[in-house]
This record gives C-alpha cells, sequence and structure tokens, in this order.
C-alpha cells in the first residue's frame, strides 16, 4: 500500500470508521512506514488536543431574541381557517356578489330591445314621458325664480 | 424514548409548535458553536444561529425527510457562515488595509476563571486557557472550507458522507480536505503536541 492511500485513510482509521479489511491493510502499511506511522501519532494527538475547546454557550439574550423572532412569525392556520378566507379572496367574492346584485337590480327595458327594436314612435313617447323633462317644464315656470335680480345688474357692483 | 429530529420536525410541519422548541434546545449549542469558530463573533454567530433556525421554522410545511436534519440544518449554517467570512474579509481589506488589527475581541469570551478559586487552580485555569486561546487561533487560521470541515468532523461528529453533502463537493475531496486540514493543525500545534495538557493523554 502506498502513503497517499494512507493519507486518505488516516482520518476514518482515527475514527475507527474504516472498513476492517481496510483496516488490517492500514495496519499492515503503518508496521513498514515510520513517516505514516508519525503521523497517523501526531494526528491522533491533534484531534485530541481539538477535544479540549469547550462547545459555546449561547447568551441569554439569544433564547429571548429566539422566541420573540419565532413568535413574529406568520403562525400556520388551524383547520378552521379555510372558513376564514385571505382578504384578496374575500375582497374578489364581495365584489362578485354586488355584480350579481346589481345586474338582477337594474332596469330590464335594455334587455327588450333585443329582438325588436322601438319604432319612431315607441322613442317619441319613451322620450316624452321622461321624468327630467317633466321636471324641465317645472323648474322653467317656477316663479320663485323669476323674482331674482338681473345677473347684469351684479355684475355693476 | 426521545424523538428523533426528523420526527420533531414532521410535527412541527403538523402544527406543534413545542417540537420546534425541542429542536432549538437540541441545536442551539452545537449551532452556535459552529458559528463562532467560523465567524469568530459572538454576536454575528448569534445573529446566524437564529437565521438558520428561522429558515428551517419557514421552511416547515414544505419539509420532506429526504436527508439526515443535521446536514439540513448544517447546510444552511454553512452557507450563511461562508458567505458571512467572505463579507467580513472583503470589508476588512476595504477599511482597514492601514491598520492592522491587533486586539482580539474574542479572546477571553471562554474564560471561565472564578474569583473565588484558589491560587493553583487559577494557574491550572491560565494554563488551560492560554492552550484553548491557541487551539482557536490554529482553527481560526485554516481556509474556511477546511475550518468548516474540521469543525463539522470533530465537533458535531458528522460522518463523511453527510459533510460531504453539506460542504458540497464528494467524500473523497472532503477527506483530503480533513488530511490537508490536519496536517495544518498539526504544525500549529506543534507546541501543544510535544506538551500534552490535563484532559488528553
Amino acid at each position: 500500500m502506498s502513503c497517499n492511500r494512507m493519507e486518505h485513510w488516516m482520518l476514518e482509521y482515527l475514527d475507527g470508521s474504516l472498513s476492517e479489511n481496510h483496516r488490517r491493510e492500514a495496519d499492515a502499511h503503518l508496521e513498514t512506514c515510520d513517516i505514516c506511522r508519525l503521523r497517523v501519532k501526531e494526528f491522533r494527538a491533534v484531534s485530541g488536543i481539538l477535544d479540549e475547546l469547550p462547545p459555546v454557550e449561547p447568551s441569554a439574550a439569544f433564547d429571548i431574541r429566539m422566541q420573540a423572532r419565532i413568535a413574529a412569525e406568520p403562525k400556520r392556520s388551524s383547520f378552521l381557517a379555510w372558513l376564514s378566507p385571505g382578504p384578496r379572496v374575500a375582497f374578489a367574492a364581495s365584489l362578485l356578489l354586488l355584480l350579481v346584485m346589481w345586474s338582477a337590480n337594474r332596469p330590464t327595458d335594455v334587455d327588450d330591445y333585443i329582438g325588436h327594436p322601438p319604432t319612431v314612435e315607441e322613442q317619441f313617447r319613451m322620450i316624452k314621458d321622461l321624468p327630467v323633462l317633466e321636471d324641465y317644464d317645472v323648474l322653467a315656470n317656477f316663479e320663485p325664480l323669476g323674482s331674482l335680480p338681473p345677473a347684469a345688474q351684479a355684475d355693476q357692483n | 424514548m426521545a424523538r428523533s429530529d426528523v420526527q420533531l420536525m414532521l410535527d412541527v410541519k403538523a402544527g406543534d409548535e413545542t417540537s420546534f422548541a425541542l429542536l432549538l434546545q437540541r441545536y442551539r449549542t452545537p449551532l452556535v458553536s459552529f458559528l463562532y469558530r467560523m465567524v469568530r463573533n459572538r454576536e454575528q454567530a448569534e445573529d446566524l444561529a437564529q437565521e438558520v433556525f428561522l429558515r428551517v421554522y419557514r421552511a416547515r410545511k414544505d419539509y420532506v425527510p429526504s436527508a439526515k436534519f443535521t446536514t439540513w440544518l448544517f447546510r444552511i449554517a454553512t452557507n450563511l457562515a461562508l458567505n458571512s467570512v467572505r463579507d467580513t474579509r472583503y470589508q476588512q481589506m476595504e477599511i482597514s488595509i492601514d491598520q492592522p488589527v491587533t486586539a482580539d475581541p474574542e479572546d477571553g469570551d471562554e474564560r471561565t476563571v472564578d474569583v473565588a478559586d484558589k491560587r493553583p487552580d487559577i494557574e491550572q485555569h491560565l494554563v488551560e486557557e492560554a492552550r484553548r486561546k491557541m487551539i482557536r487561533h490554529a482553527i481560526e487560521k485554516l481556509p474556511e472550507k477546511q475550518r468548516a470541515a474540521v469543525l463539522l468532523h470533530k465537533y458535531q461528529e458528522l460522518d463523511y458522507g453527510e459533510i460531504a453533502k453539506i460542504l458540497q463537493c464528494s467524500e473523497s475531496a472532503l477527506k483530503s480536505l480533513l488530511f490537508r486540514a490536519y496536517e495544518a493543525l498539526r504544525v500549529e500545534l506543534a507546541p501543544l503536541v510535544a506538551l500534552p495538557g490535563k484532559q488528553h493523554g
């Protein structure tokens, strides 16, 4: 076995995670190679030295902040959540409802034109009967309006 | 019997908040330790650890136990740490070309000297502290990918397959990465290798 292969197996050899066959091969190599044997010894020492470093405990503020940040996250919806739709869905549904109500209540005379368009006589009668024209007649003959001073006099003052 | 990480995460997915608290409890120290050794700043390490947990929490609905939980957790942590280290190095290059950093604000962070200790204990503490400082600095000097590999292998005791996935390299590449890291550590820690400490024989 070459030293290169031993290098490749070195960490697993130290871990004890090398397969039985490979470990035997490695042991046989170490019997004959002083350089690799020394390296195994030194790597083992390094590994032991690294064990001296203790874990770093999080500060007390860590847990408080962590809890606050998790609490600020949007929570998972419960099984009843589908009964209360999101705002966008609610808005769209309201709009649809309004549209349906409006089209149900609007005057249906427009629909009457479909099929048979009104004759000239019918159109004339319709215009004659429009309430706004009646109102115009009332307004045009409204007496109190006649007692107002003429607009030209106001301009001269 | 304690629930496995995957089971806890599946419970979190099902809406159980207390399972997330258990995962948090289980991994807060390993994660902060790992990130602290990576970024060398406690505040930043804690911020990053929180970011890792938040990402896990946010991904709970889509969680599928396709890999080990630790692989997923430390992959997020490693990516955040590597990005942070690179950003910090860039900032330091920009602001302190003629201002070398002489003080190490982290030294003494792990000091556990109790003022009520007896004198021989203080002496022992000082020796241990000096050794720890040397170890910390040796780890710090490693290139960040080697450093991550050593930390995940040595302190998190993840297997080679997991670490390779975390570092996005082949297992073979990981083994040579670790070998080079140990070679560098062997040189840096030579004085300690020659002088064994109390805890290792």
